[in-house]
C-alpha cells in the first residue's frame, strides 16, 4: 500500500467514528420520511411534485450541507486540533498529496452517508410508483453538492475551530436566506450546484421548481464543481505549507 | 556576541558546530507575534548523540519544529542532511521526529500505530519491521491495546518505536524520557546511545542536566531562545561550577564565621545579617567542605546552609550573560 493510500484509508475511518457516523446516516435518511408522510394518498403525478420538493427543500437545501459540513470540518481540522496533524506532515509525503488525500477522505466520508440518504430517498419513490426517475439524478446531484462542499470545509475546518457553527450560520444566512433573495447569487451555492445537475439528469423536476429554472446548466455546474475542487485542493496545499503544524 | 559569531561556522574551534553537520542551523530566529522564542541561534548536530538542554520554555521545542520542518523560522536557515525540511518532504524518508506532545491516535493499538507510520513513511511495514521496532523499546506486552489506554511513558515508548521503523538516519527527540519510570528511561537511553554509536544523529532534548550527562556526550544549551553553551557535558559542567553561588548560612556565630570564611579563596564576599552569613563563592563545593570545619574550630553551632540560586534556570541565565 503506498503512503497516500494508507493515508486515504485511516483519513476515512478517522472521518466516520461509529456514534457519528450512526446520528448523521439518520439525519441523512429523514428526507425519506419526510417525502412518505408528505405523499401519502397522492397520485403518482402528485406525489413526484412532492418528492421534488421535498427533495429541493429538505435533502439539498438541510440535510446534505449538514452531513458534509460535519464530515469535511473535522478531516484536517480535527487533526490539526488533536496535533496528529504534525504525525502526518513528518512522513515523505508532500503537501499536495497529504491535502488530496484528506479532500478524497473527506469526499468519500460525506459522500457515502449522502448517497446512502439519496439511494433510498429513490428508491422508496422506485418502490412506491415503479419509475427510477429521481434515482439516478438526485445520487449524482448529492455526490456533486458534497464534493463542493468538502471542497470548501477541508480548509475551513484547519483554519478555525468553529468551522460547523461558521458552516451552519452561512447556510442559514446566505445559503437559505441571500440566494433565495438575490438569484444572482444562487449561482455561488454549492447545493445548487447539485440541484442543477439534479435536474438536467431528471425530467419533470425544472417544472416543479419556482420560476422553472435552476441557477446553472449542466456543463456550466461541472465548471463551477471543478473550480470548487481545485481552488481547494491549491488553498489546502497552501495552508500545509506556510502555516506552522503545531 | 553568540558562540555561532565568534568562530567562522565550520570550524572546530566553536564548540556549537560539527565537522560533518547533517542538521545546520545558521542565525535562526522564531517570533509569535511580540514573543521572540529564538533569537539568531546558530548551531550543528551530526553523527552522535547531542544533548539540547534548556528550561521549559527555553526555545527547545521551536528549535526542533523548525529542524522538523514543522514551524517555519522567522529568518535565518534550515538544512537537514543539505535539504530545506519545509520544502522538501522527501527527506522524512531519513528523518523522524518524537514530539512532546501526544500526537498519538487513541483509538490504534500501538502495533497499528507503528504499522501506520511505517506505510506513510514508505518504510518496511512487515510484521516482522513493526515487531522489531516494537522490541526495542519494550512495548511487545501492548502493542495489541489502544494506545487511549496507555500511561504517558507508555505512549513516549510507542511514538519512539513509530519513529524507529523508518530507520531515520536523523532522529529528533523532544523531551522522550518526560513520563518514563526509572526502568524504562534506563531502556529509552541505552536505544539512543546505540543509535548514536551507529552513525546515526541523534538529538535528545531535555530540561535536566543529569538526564542530558546519561544520554549525550555533547550538549548545546540554550536558554531565552538564545545559545547559552555548546561542548562537551564536562565542558558545559565546568562553565556551570564557574557560577558564582550566593549561600545563606546560619550560625550562633555569624560575624565570627563570617571573618574566618573571608579570607579563603573560594569566597567573593560576605555580609552578616544578625544570625546569618549571605556568602557568595565561585566554589560551592569548596565552600561546603570549609563552613563545618571553620564552625568546629570556632565552636560556632552551624543551623543552616541554603544555596539562595541554585535553580537551573539562573545557571543557564548565567551562562547566556558570559556569552
Amino acid at each position: 500500500m503506498t503512503p497516500f493510500l494508507a493515508l486515504l484509508t485511516a483519513s476515512i475511518r478517522q472521518a466516520l467514528p461509529v456514534r457519528r457516523t450512526v446520528l448523521l446516516a439518520l439525519l441523512a435518511l429523514s428526507p425519506t420520511l419526510v417525502y412518505v408522510f408528505a405523499t401519502t394518498g397522492r397520485t403518482e403525478a402528485s406525489a413526484f411534485e412532492g418528492a421534488v420538493e421535498v427533495a429541493i427543500g429538505t435533502f439539498f437545501a438541510l440535510v446534505l450541507p449538514i452531513v458534509s459540513i460535519v464530515v469535511a470540518s473535522g478531516v484536517l481540522g480535527n487533526e490539526r486540533r488533536d496535533l496528529t496533524l504534525s504525525f502526518i506532515a513528518l512522513r515523505p509525503i508532500p503537501r499536495w498529496a497529504i491535502a488530496l488525500a484528506k479532500l478524497l477522505a473527506a469526499f468519500c466520508a460525506a459522500g457515502a452517508l449522502v448517497l446512502l440518504g439519496a439511494v433510498v430517498y429513490g428508491a422508496t419513490h422506485a418502490v412506491r410508483f415503479g419509475s427510477v426517475d429521481l434515482l439516478i439524478g438526485l445520487s449524482v446531484g448529492a455526490l456533486a453538492a458534497t464534493a463542493a462542499y468538502t471542497a470548501v470545509y477541508v480548509p475551513l475546518g484547519f483554519l478555525t475551530d468553529r468551522s460547523v457553527i461558521v458552516g451552519i450560520a452561512y447556510l442559514i444566512i446566505f445559503e437559505n436566506g441571500a440566494a433565495f433573495l438575490l438569484t444572482g447569487l444562487a449561482a455561488l451555492s454549492p447545493w445548487r450546484l447539485g440541484l442543477s445537475i439534479f435536474a438536467e439528469l431528471t425530467d419533470g423536476v425544472v417544472a416543479v421548481l419556482d420560476g422553472g429554472t435552476v441557477p446553472l446548466n449542466a456543463a456550466q455546474a461541472l465548471i463551477a464543481l471543478s473550480a470548487y475542487v481545485v481552488v481547494s485542493l491549491v488553498v489546502t496545499t497552501w495552508l500545509l505549507q506556510r502555516r506552522d503544524l503545531a | 556576541m553568540t558562540a555561532a559569531e565568534r568562530a567562522p561556522h565550520g570550524t572546530s574551534l566553536d564548540p556549537a558546530f560539527v565537522e560533518r553537520p547533517t542538521v545546520d542551523v545558521r542565525h535562526v530566529s522564531k517570533w509569535f507575534g511580540q514573543k521572540v522564542a529564538v533569537s539568531n541561534l546558530s548551531c550543528s548536530f551530526g553523527p552522535g548523540v547531542t544533548g539540547l538542554l534548556g528550561p521549559n520554555g527555553a526555545g527547545k521545542t521551536t528549535l526542533l519544529r523548525m529542524i522538523a520542518g514543522l514551524t517555519g523560522v522567522s529568518t535565518g536557515a534550515v538544512a537537514v542532511l543539505g535539504r530545506d525540511p519545509r520544502r522538501d518532504a522527501s527527506i522524512f524518508e531519513s528523518v523522524a521526529l518524537v514530539p512532546d506532545e501526544d500526537a498519538v491516535y487513541p483509538d490504534m493499538t500501538g502495533r497499528r500505530f507503528v504499522e501506520y507510520a511505517a506505510r506513510l513513511s514508505k518504510g518496511d511495514a512487515s510484521a516482522s519491521a513493526v515487531g522489531d521496532a516494537i522490541d526495542a523499546v519494550d512495548m511487545d506486552h501492548a502493542a495489541n491495546r489502544h494506545i487511549g489506554g496507555y500511561s504517558k511513558g507508555m505512549r513516549q515508548r510507542i511514538k519512539v518505536a513509530a519513529a524507529l521503523v523508518s530507520q531515520p538516519d536523523v532522529l529528533i527527540l523532544d523531551e522522550p524520557l518526560n513520563g518514563t519510570d526509572p526502568v524504562q528511561r534506563a531502556h529509552l537511553i541505552g536505544v539512543f546511545q546505540t543509535l548514536g554509536a551507529a552513525g546515526h544523529t541523534v538529538i535528545v532534548s531535555s530540561h535536566v542536566l543529569e538526564e542530558v550527562e546519561r544520554v549525550s556526550t555533547r550538549v548545546i544549551a540554550i536558554v531565552d531562545g538564545r545559545l547559552a553553551a555548546a561542548g562537551s557535558v564536562e565542558a558545559i559542567r565546568a562553565a556551570m561550577n564557574d557560577k558564582p553561588y550566593v549561600v545563606r548560612i546560619q550560625a550562633d556565630r555569624a560575624r565570627q564565621l563570617g571573618s574566618e570564611l573571608f579570607g579563603a579563596e573560594c569566597v567573593l564576599s560576605v555580609e552578616v545579617l544578625d544570625d546569618s552569613l549571605i556568602v557568595r563563592t565561585t566554589d560551592i563545593v569548596d565552600l561546603g567542605r570549609r563552613v563545618p570545619e571553620r564552625s568546629a574550630a570556632i565552636g560556632a553551632k552551624l543551623t543552616a546552609f541554603q544555596p539562595q540560586d541554585e535553580s537551573l534556570e539562573s545557571v543557564f541565565r548565567y551562562l547566556v550573560e558570559r556569552t
